[in-house]
């Protein structure tokens, strides 16, 4: 319970052995790839006519594998709905939410594999750093999610970070990338800042690092935690996690990281890094802001948490969408949407919080649900704008995408779908997202936010049915030519993926929706 | 058995999905293959779990797929079907019928282009109606309600290159939304109601809700009814069937004759105790009555050999619902299996004639065709028989019995009408055998013209709109000429009439297999198999009224079937210039006559009640409303204020991370200060 | 030794920071954080948290602010380069804003029972551990035990930064980013080529 207590009498014996490791085996799986696709990128060699239409496949089959393996564990582990699993002397905790925020991530980062070949040989820079980093950031990123202890938080929470900037700037002969990879970095130096403080208050207050230890305090009691420290850092981990999950006015890297970085990356952050930073977001919130089972642990920063997350889920909710209509660039118009759903996906946080365990509401099962529609519909629209990109350059205004319905009608189709479903339009999966998101928020009481979400969710129809417009009811004027796509076979694959299970869990919800509540937070 | 029930829909569904993802590059023999695979083996299951099921009392085969959709406490849906009694019967006849039209069409759509799309929705449209027929909740029962109403749309518009099909498929689309809006609309107040969807759970509790609540009650009986008069084509929304005929003639057999328009009878009769309990009977018992006379009165001057059909489609519809509406539900059950047959014969059988005139469809230019084609007559013969209630045809027994439980009930009134109606019935069919196969040939090609005995000149002539118009006699094909001159067959003896072959055997067999069903179908007993299940009291109590009463009944049905054929007879090939003068010379004949082949005005009637204040209101909304208040107020203000704010909130945007931070550092104050604050 | 020292390096360290922030001049910005580092470290000393004070002092002001110092040296700044072009205005809003804000968890901080009830900071501590919790061994024995795979996980960190830093910092052997030109060289055969080179 003691922190320094725990220092000093941590047992002679080493207390770490082999099933801790098996405990993290899907990260051991993807940070092992990781590093093969490092070596592996020395014996292959790049061949000289820039067409070629395999390039460096053994990468991207190296690395897909290893997410598939990743995935297939973690898949496994929801399966045999295991109990919570406490490994590495309480650094880290598996559970199924756990597991169900890995595996969006583990697939966030599968779709971006399965878009870079092509991403990357168009551009010329086809190397395994780039696999590496993106195996190494969703690895840190499973383990970010399942860390138990404020020390694996910051450090899992700076890896995915550090990846995540350099695969933003990857492109590194481009401006933009560069910009807005710098951007990202030098704001995120100053967002760690704030966490890194607000852990060391959470610290302070509990005089814990485990967090396990912290709620076994908290719901004791025993002794009572110092709710004015405690509420300072919870504010100021807020801050950090605000930050990485885009939320207003901590957003403003997201326009120019997403516009900057491959659109393969983009989707890729907007999927994984928030899906891992709302996890923690959630735990942290329902830890020490949840309604408890008998009660909140402590009051003070049930308020603070409720106050601050309701508060920056309406600002982002209505900045997100009303920037969003201004935008002229398809990436762009979505990077504002991803704003936007960070909003909405803060609400889910909110009802989260309302839950008590045992009851009949699991904390997160909404939130849960939105994560993963929401993951098929930026991935799903991020690889198709590279997809159909030429040379080192995506397809990223929305006045290239005019007539797209004649060129690629298949294309077309696809992206509908997901802008359908971004919109909330049944009977796509963005529908129930929203359904069950705002349905938790009012049957939890807060009915204001689920108001300023339908209305923004409104607005929002307005710029997605835009890019429709323009695929199907513009001409195509001048713009970039139609690539080939025959060789892309991996951004088809991805985009076909996407498009159908959007429709799928558009179609079966509630099977989706089952599993999101069996593996929301107990 | 159960476990395989999935199976029953699903395989049909595995053949719309090889059809309609592959079967462009299939050769034809496979997509026939496929395409009648399914149908066949769903038949088969559907027979095996029947016989499962009838052999028990009351036994009923369930099977579950787990939760369809689940939202909260008390909202979930399963996705499970069951098989009891009622829908075995169903599937029966949605499954063995159904397939023998689609042996039928391998014949029929030899030709045509889009083969393989015909048999995906074909075979849609199976999945769709078993769906529906076994589902066991009603959510579940309004997913094949809608998927079966999807396919009759692309059926009905399937020579989609002709514009007059595609607005037969659309009208059928818009007609049927109006029923639907009344069904969903009752779906919500059942589950406001009952809190279920469970079919069974729903019927079960009625009578207990209805003694809480009438007019809840009765408002779901009714509006679960509109949806019934929407997809089974009664009054008021029955106009879209006779229009669906468009589409290719095994649809009209399958679709729109023997299975999916009788889903709204077939849904009154699985919530028979709802329907029971709702005090909502009179008025089906008037509606199907009313239908079956009008629509009787229509088709005594119809034309096109297929409308006469349609019509009389409608007006066998409107019988079953007048069962039901004297709570004789295994009634109606049972002449909607009798009438699947012999509406099939008769739309095959009639399919089989266009096919052998290449697509002539105008009795005007037919005539004498029996000795040309006299398989084809017979198996006709046999389905006018069968629909006159000939006695000992299935359609005797079956139209009797309705009427019989409608006199027992004591409805004299609606009795009579009924009675009128068979003498109608009659006296259309044999009308239509009469100037198809009886006579001379009047057609093209006939040498010795028309001047005796012939049909020309003696209807009046047509209207100046002209049929033609909503209703093209010719498939837009255009492939006439491309039919090889079969060669010759039992029935045919091409002298001089090459043009004039008979049907392959695909397209036979399956004729002679529903003529003999028409004939002897009635033997079958299908009430008082139902019955046994689930009696209803007011069955129970008609029941008894003795076997004396039937005994009258027949002999009185008989009576009125012979002398509707006599007359038509009589008219058409015996005395055609007693039917000229009754016509021409008298004002009440020609009044008839012109009221009939002009539909009752019925269309016009809607245009001008419905369609013309519709469109003007409308027309006036969008100026008011759509024009000035979205438009104008709505959108472009809303629009521009949003966009305005999003421009003003883009300016943010400088893209230097000294303003970021700054933002940051901002938000990190307010955020702070909020937290502190609300923690007190 | 009194508490007094303490609450001076404080102080100081707050006017150093203050300093780095402010200075135009990097080089002096940087020399200004090395004076905060060396007062942080005091300030650990006098907590009794020796390890972290020498480790404070050997890897921050030593190792990486003399590799601050090379950088800023070798970008070689001009004065226009260092101009800065934010407002007035907004400088003074941003230091109001940081004020602010640090009054704010300074009131947190004082509300705060943990710190009210803290024993005085040279008062001899009871408790033999505690007493030297803040020395290598315990701090190591943590490192291995309790933090033992975020000690391990750190490794992983350097591993992207390094991955990083090489990607994006290579030579840049191509013209035009089509793929044309010289092949691109990976991290890895960077990496090797350095290992033959330093082998040979």
């Amino acid at each position: 319970m003691n922190g320094l207590f725990t220092i000093l009498d941590a047992p002679a014996a080493p207390a770490i052995g082999w099933d801790d490791l098996g405990g993290i085996l899907p990260v051991l799986v993807l940070l092992a790839t990781g590093s093969l696709a490092l070596v592996l990128d020395l014996f292959l060699k790049e061949e000289a006519s820039p067409p070629v239409p395999a390039g460096k496949w053994p990468l991207s089959f190296v690395s897909l594998l290893g997410t598939a393996v990743a995935g297939a564990l973690l898949c496994g582990h929801i399966g045999a709905a295991g109990k919570p699993w406490s490994g590495f002397l309480g650094a880290v905790q598996v559970d199924l939410f756990s597991d169900a925020i890995g595996l969006i991530v583990v697939l966030g980062a599968a779709f971006c594999l399965l878009g870079a070949g092509d991403a990357l040989r168009r551009r010329g820079i086809e190397q395994g750093e780039f696999h590496a980093l993106v195996l190494y950031a969703a690895a840190s990123m499973v383990l970010f999610v399942q860390s138990a202890s404020l020390v694996m938080v910051f450090l899992s929470l700076e890896a995915l970070s550090m990846a995540v900037y350099i695969l933003t700037a990857f492109q590194r002969d481009e401006k933009r990338a560069v910009e807005g990879g710098l951007k990202y970095f030098v704001l995120g130096g100053l967002s760690s800042g704030f966490l890194l403080l607000g852990l060391a208050f959470i610290y302070g207050a509990t005089r814990s690092t485990n967090l396990t230890d912290i709620a076994g305090a908290l719901a004791g009691g025993q002794p009572p935690a110092d709710s004015s420290l405690l509420v300072a850092g919870l504010g100021l981990t807020l801050i950090g996690l605000a930050f990485k999950v885009g939320a207003f006015p901590f957003h403003a890297w997201v326009p120019d990281a997403y516009e900057g970085a491959m659109s393969v990356v983009t989707g890729f952050m907007a999927v994984a890094v928030k899906a891992a930073s709302f996890g923690v977001l959630l735990r942290v919130a329902v830890l020490f802001g949840g309604a408890g089972a008998s009660g909140p642990g402590s009051p003070e920063a049930r308020g603070a948490l409720l106050a601050g997350i309701s508060g920056l889920a309406v600002v982002t909710m209505i900045f997100g969408n009303l920037a969003a209509l201004a935008q002229s660039s398809a990436k762009r118009m979505l990077a504002y949407s991803a704003i936007a759903h960070t909003g909405y996906l803060l609400v889910g946080a909110v009802s989260a919080m309302e839950a008590r365990p045992g009851g009949e509401q699991a904390a997160g099962a909404g939130l849960l649900f939105y994560l993963f529609p929401y993951a098929l519909m930026s991935l799903g629209a991020f690889i198709c704008l590279s997809h159909l990109g030429e040379g080192a350059e995506d397809r990223e205004s929305i006045d290239s995408l005019r007539g797209l319905a004649e060129r690629h009608p298949a294309h077309a189709l696809a992206l509908l779908v997901i802008m359908v479903s971004f919109a909330g339009i049944p009977p796509t999966a963005g529908f129930w997202g929203k359904l069950f998101i705002f349905r938790e928020a009012i049957a939890t009481g807060h009915w204001e936010l689920a108001l300023v979400g339908i209305l923004t969710s409104i607005v929002s129809v307005y710029y997605y049915l835009r890019l429709v417009v323009a695929m199907y009811m513009l001409p195509q004027e001048g713009g970039l030519p139609a690539p080939s796509l025959e060789a892309r076979i991996g951004g088809k694959l991805a985009l076909a993926i996407a498009a159908i299970a959007v429709v799928l869990v558009g179609l079966f919800p509630g099977i989706f929706f089952q599993i999101s509540a069996a593996c929301a937070l107990r | 058995m159960a476990r395989y029930l999935f199976l029953i829909p699903i395989l049909p569904f595995a053949g719309f999905l090889v059809n309609g993802l592959a079967g462009r590059r299939l050769p034809r023999w496979a997509v026939s293959l496929v395409g009648c695979a399914g149908p066949t083996a769903a038949a088969v299951l559907a027979g095996l779990a029947f016989s499962e099921v009838a052999a028990g009392p009351a036994s009923v085969l369930q099977a579950s797929l787990g939760d369809w959709i689940r939202a909260g406490r008390d909202f979930h849906v399963p996705l499970a079907l069951s098989l009891d009694r009622l829908s075995g019967v169903m599937a029966l006849v949605v499954t063995g019928v159904g397939t023998l039209i689609h042996v039928y069409s391998i014949g029929y759509m030899r030709e045509d282009p889009g083969y393989a799309r015909f048999f995906a929705y074909l075979n849609l449209f199976m999945a769709a109606m078993l769906v529906l027929v076994l589902a066991d909740n009603i959510l579940l029962l309004f997913l094949g309600w809608e998927g079966v109403g999807l396919c009759s749309y692309l059926l009905i518009g399937f020579w989609y290159k002709d514009l007059s099909n595609c607005d037969a498929g659309i009208k059928a689309f818009v007609v049927n939304r109006i029923g639907d809006f009344g069904f969903i609309l009752g779906v919500f107040l059942i589950f406001i109601t009952f809190g279920t969807f469970e079919l069974e759970a729903i019927d079960s509790r009625a009578a207990a809700a209805a003694a809480r609540d009438p007019l809840v009650m009765k408002a779901i009986a009714l509006l679960l009814f509109l949806g019934a008069t929407g997809k089974s084509a009664q009054i008021p929304l029955y106009v879209w069937l006779p229009d669906a005929m468009a589409g290719p003639t095994p649809v009209s057999a399958l679709i729109h004759a023997a299975t999916m328009v009788t889903s709204g009878v077939y849904l009154l009769a699985r919530l028979d105790q709802l329907f029971l309990a709702s005090g909502a009977l009179p008025v089906v018992a008037w509606i199907g009555a009313l239908t079956a006379l009008l629509a009787a009165l229509i088709a005594l001057a119809q034309t096109d050999i297929k409308k006469v059909l349609a019509y009389s489609t409608v007006s066998q519809l409107g019988y079953m619902f007048l069962a039901c509406g004297v709570a004789a539900f295994p009634v109606a059950i049972f002449h909607l299996v009798t009438h699947a047959f012999f509406k099939a014969v008769l739309f095959l059988g009639a399919g089989a004639v266009i096919h052998s005139l290449h697509h002539e469809q105008d009795m005007r230019r037919m005539g004498g065709l029996f000795r040309r084609i006299p398989l084809t007559g017979a198996v006709f013969l046999a389905g006018a028989l069968a629909l006159s209630g000939f006695p000992l045809t299935s359609g005797f027994f079956s139209k009797d019995e309705i009427l019989h439980e409608t006199l027992s009930g004591g409805q004299g009134l609606l009795y009579s009408v009924g009675l009128t109606t068979a003498v109608l019935t009659a006296f259309y069919a044999f009308r239509q055998f009469a100037l198809v196969f009886l006579g001379t040939y009047r057609g093209a090609g006939a040498e010795r013209g028309d001047a005796h005995g012939g049909g020309h000149g003696t209807f009046p002539p047509r209207s100046p709109r002209g049929d033609e118009h909503t209703f093209p006699p010719r498939s837009p094909r255009g492939d006439e000429h491309t039919f090889p001159p079969r060669s010759p067959r039992g029935d045919e003896h091409g002298h001089g009439a090459h043009e004039i072959h008979g049907s392959p055997p695909s397209m036979m067999a399956p004729l002679a297999v529903l003529a003999f069903l028409a004939l002897c179908g009635g033997f079958l007993a299908v009430p008082h198999f139902l019955a046994g299940s689930g009696e209803t009291a007011a069955h129970a109590a008609a029941g008894t009224a003795g076997a004396e009463g039937q005994v009258t009944g027949w002999i009185v049905g008989g009576a009125a079937t012979v002398l509707g054929i006599l007359a038509a007879l009589g008219l058409f090939v015996w005395r055609p210039a007693l039917r000229e003068r009754i016509v021409q010379g008298t004002a009440g004949g020609r009044l008839l006559a012109r009221l009939s082949l002009d539909k009752l005005y019925v269309d016009e009637l809607y245009d001008a009640l419905v369609v013309k204040p519709f469109w003007f209101l409308s027309h006036v909304l969008f100026l008011v409303i759509d024009r000035f208040v979205i438009d104008f107020a709505c959108v472009r203000g809303t629009g521009l204020l949003a966009r305005t704010l999003g421009a003003a909130l883009g300016r943010l945007q400088t893209g230097k991370i000294p303003s970021y931070a700054f933002y940051f550092v901002g938000g990190v104050l307010v955020l702070m200060t909020l937290v502190l604050w609300a923690a007190g | 030794m009194d508490s007094s020292v303490f609450h001076i390096c404080g102080l100081l360290s707050v006017a150093a920071a203050a300093l780095v922030v402010t200075r135009r001049n990097p080089v002096y910005s940087t020399i200004y954080l090395v004076l905060f580092f060396t007062l942080i470290s005091l300030e650990f000393l006098i907590l009794r948290a020796p390890f972290l004070a020498i480790v404070q002092v050997l890897v921050y002001a030593g190792a990486i602010m003399v590799l601050f110092l090379f950088v800023i040296m070798l970008l070689n700044l001009t004065p226009e380069e260092l101009r800065e072009d934010v407002s007035r205005s907004r400088k003074v809003l941003s230091g109001a804003f940081a004020a602010l804000i640090f009054v704010l968890l300074a009131a947190a901080i004082r509300r705060s029972d943990t710190v009210r009830d803290a024993p005085n900071l040279v008062a001899p501590i009871e408790d033999p551990g505690l007493a030297k919790a803040g020395e290598a061994p315990a701090i190591g024995t943590a490192l291995f035990t309790t933090h033992a795979l975020a000690f391990e996980f750190s490794s992983i960190l350097i591993l992207v930064a390094i991955v990083g830093a090489i990607h994006l910092t290579k030579r840049r052997g191509r013209a035009a980013p089509s793929g044309q030109g010289a092949p691109a060289q990976g991290t890895g055969e960077q990496v090797q080529a350095a290992a033959e080179a330093s082998g040979t």
